[in-house]
């Protein structure tokens, strides 16, 4: 039996399906990280399927940011404030847009603001005795 | 590698690496032949004035790791990211009354492991020398690895093949020529580098919209604007450190202190260190405006050459090309000149053949260049990491070395056995904060323990140093 028009898009439209290469679940305390995807192999490469990626801050995508929308297969993510991120990706070809990928969530939780002033009171007193013995010692004789 | 469009056309990028290429080869074959003995090809005669002194201990310095690491620092630590990697020139101001007392206490001097064997023995001297080797080299991998990124974000040439490229045309060139040769295309390298982040920085400002920059940034990246980011509270005195420790312990500063004239090497250092002040920030800057500028960036260090040859177009991406190109090779040959000298006078000459003549000593130098050059090669092949990851690995180690190197300069009493536990504690912990907080902690952290360390044993020490014994020709004579 021929395929009717609209199971030809619902075969398509999960072939260009985007699979996220991240786990389903990360954690970072810098916030930033890295997020990846990949298609079909044969589709790979192509300059003509766009990929759009969304974040949001609720698991529905209630509130959403576009975060990319471009052929790469990669996107950046930095800057990031304390919280729990979740992002979904879809690509468009020929105006044929794709379903939403399983979304995975991303969970930010800086290091503790004592822990930084700690280790940046720390550095500043290496350095300064650092100065403090290379300027004195520069002022003495030779030998 | 995550497909990312390329900027330039891959034929002008391959003319352009055959061109600067091709270049940097003749140069380093003209100015070789002024490297007729040992003390020419290793340390430039020993008599670099003030205008080359400078100039190469800028470029050397401006690296892969300023024209890419820098803006990865702003994109992943914000306006605090650029700060603290601007700190580094701290490394060159702080150096520069080290490279007086060093050309004074050891004017015969070859290498910074001679000094450590003079000063503090042996066994200070073997864990000396392992982590300054694994230093310059993980130092030369990022720099190969920053060649085949930088390749493929603006001309789209396969990464295996930029990569391959350009540590080919370092090693030929440091073959033939020596420090001269270094010295000589540094200058060259550091007009170029100068006159395009002159050119980059017009182009940004130009094109960029600041509140534009303002909204992109607190809507997509709100914590790059906090001056309350903790990791980048933690990075700033931990990057100000690991550019003093890199600067303090490497042979390829010390090379540069041996090889300048008399009286010219701190005002060199100095002069180097207020013309890199401003270059990180401004390499930093551009990376803030990414994503007001629409770019998509799929690896942090490549937001540096992906921001720059967008703004500038077709045109502007072949002076971003060549400073890169520049910056990259200015560094790789230092490394392997200095590596090399470290690794033939350090351990051939001392350990394996002291009575090897200088024929012998340069054969052996050409070939642990061409040796260094094929193991960088190989390690890059796979590219392992992003090259702040691979490149900060060995920052607990180059930490441990400032205070051993600083108290021995100066300290009398600063003693063998405080040294080489200072080094080995310092790495260890560091490498442990490393892992368990996060790059951005492990120099400090290595610093701090190598200093109390060195202090403690200081101040128990019985020992008196003479530093006359640090000038070999008069324990000799």
């Amino acid at each position: 039996m021929p395929l009717s028009a609209q199971d030809n898009d619902n075969i398509q439209s999960r072939l260009l399906q985007p699979v996220f290469e991240n786990p389903d679940s990360s954690y970072t305390q810098s916030g930033s990280l890295k997020l990846s995807w990949t298609i079909k192999d044969s589709l790979l490469g192509s300059e003509l399927i766009l990929f759009e990626l969304q974040q949001s801050q609720q698991k529905k995508f209630d509130s959403l940011l576009v975060r990319y929308k471009g052929s790469d297969l990669a996107s950046y993510i930095s800057g990031l404030a304390e919280g729990i991120y979740y992002y979904r990706v879809r690509s468009e070809l020929d105006g044929q847009l794709s379903d939403w990928s399983e979304p995975i969530v991303v969970v930010v939780e800086h290091h503790s603001l004592q822990l930084a002033f700690l280790l940046f009171g720390l550095g500043a007193v290496v350095f300064l005795a650092t100065v403090v013995v290379v300027v004195k010692g520069s002022k003495e004789e030779v030998v | 590698m995550d497909h990312q469009s390329a900027i330039l056309d891959t034929t002008i990028g391959w003319f352009l690496l055959g061109g600067l290429g091709l270049l940097w080869i003749y140069l380093g074959f003209y100015w070789g032949k002024k490297a007729k003995s040992m003390d020419g090809y290793m340390l430039a005669g020993r008599n670099v004035g003030l205008a080359l002194g400078t100039a190469t201990a800028m470029a050397t310095w401006i690296t892969s790791n300023t024209t890419m690491l820098a803006p990865q620092f702003a994109l992943e630590l914000g306006i605090w990211g650029m700060i603290a990697y601007s700190t580094a020139s701290f490394g060159l101001l702080l150096f520069a009354p080290l490279a007086k007392r060093i050309r004074a206490l050891m004017p015969k001097g070859y290498t910074s492991g001679d000094f450590i064997r003079l000063r503090y023995g042996k066994p200070a001297w073997i864990i000396f020398l392992i982590i300054s080797i694994f230093y310059g080299f993980t130092w030369l991998i990022s720099m190969g690895m920053a060649g085949g990124i930088l390749m493929y974000a603006l001309a789209g040439i396969p990464y295996e093949i930029g990569m391959t490229a350009i540590l080919f045309v370092c090693v030929i060139y440091t073959l033939y020529g020596g420090l001269y040769a270094v010295i000589g295309t540094d200058y060259i390298q550091s007009l170029i580098i100068l006159i395009g982040i002159v050119v980059v920085g017009v182009g940004v400002l130009w094109h960029a919209d600041f509140s534009q920059i303002h909204t992109d940034l607190f809507t997509k990246k709100p914590e790059l604007v906090n001056v309350l980011l903790p990791a980048a509270i933690m990075a700033i005195f931990n990057n100000l450190l690991f550019g003093v420790g890199e600067i303090f312990h490497s042979n390829v500063w010390w090379s540069r202190a041996f090889a300048m004239r008399d009286g010219i090497g701190q005002k060199a250092y100095t002069y180097a260190g207020y013309f890199w002040f401003p270059v990180p920030i401004a390499a930093g800057f551009i990376a803030l405006a990414s994503g007001a500028l629409g770019i998509n960036v799929t690896s942090p260090d490549m937001v540096g050459p992906l921001v720059a040859a967008n703004v500038l177009g077709k045109i502007g991406s072949i002076v971003v090309f060549a400073v890169f190109f520049c910056s990259l090779a200015s560094s790789i040959d230092s490394l392997l000149a200095a590596t090399s000298d470290l690794i033939t006078e350090d351990i051939y000459r001392k350990l394996i053949n002291p009575k090897a003549n200088e024929k012998k000593l340069r054969s052996v130098s050409a070939w642990i260049i061409v040796g260094l050059g094929v193991l960088t090669w190989a390690v890059c092949m796979p590219r392992i990491g992003t090259l702040a990851t691979v490149l900060f690995f060995a920052g607990p180690m180059v930490g441990s070395t400032i205070w051993p190197i600083a108290s021995g300069l100066f300290w009398k009493k600063a003693s063998a056995t405080g040294a080489l536990v200072a080094m080995i504690t310092g790495s260890a912990i560091g490498l442990l904060a490393y892992f368990q907080l996060g790059w951005y902690t492990a120099s400090l952290i290595g610093a701090a323990v190598s200093m109390l360390i060195t202090i403690l044993f200081t101040a128990f020490s019985k020992e008196t140093f003479n530093f006359k014994q640090l000038n070999e020709t008069e324990i000799g004579e």
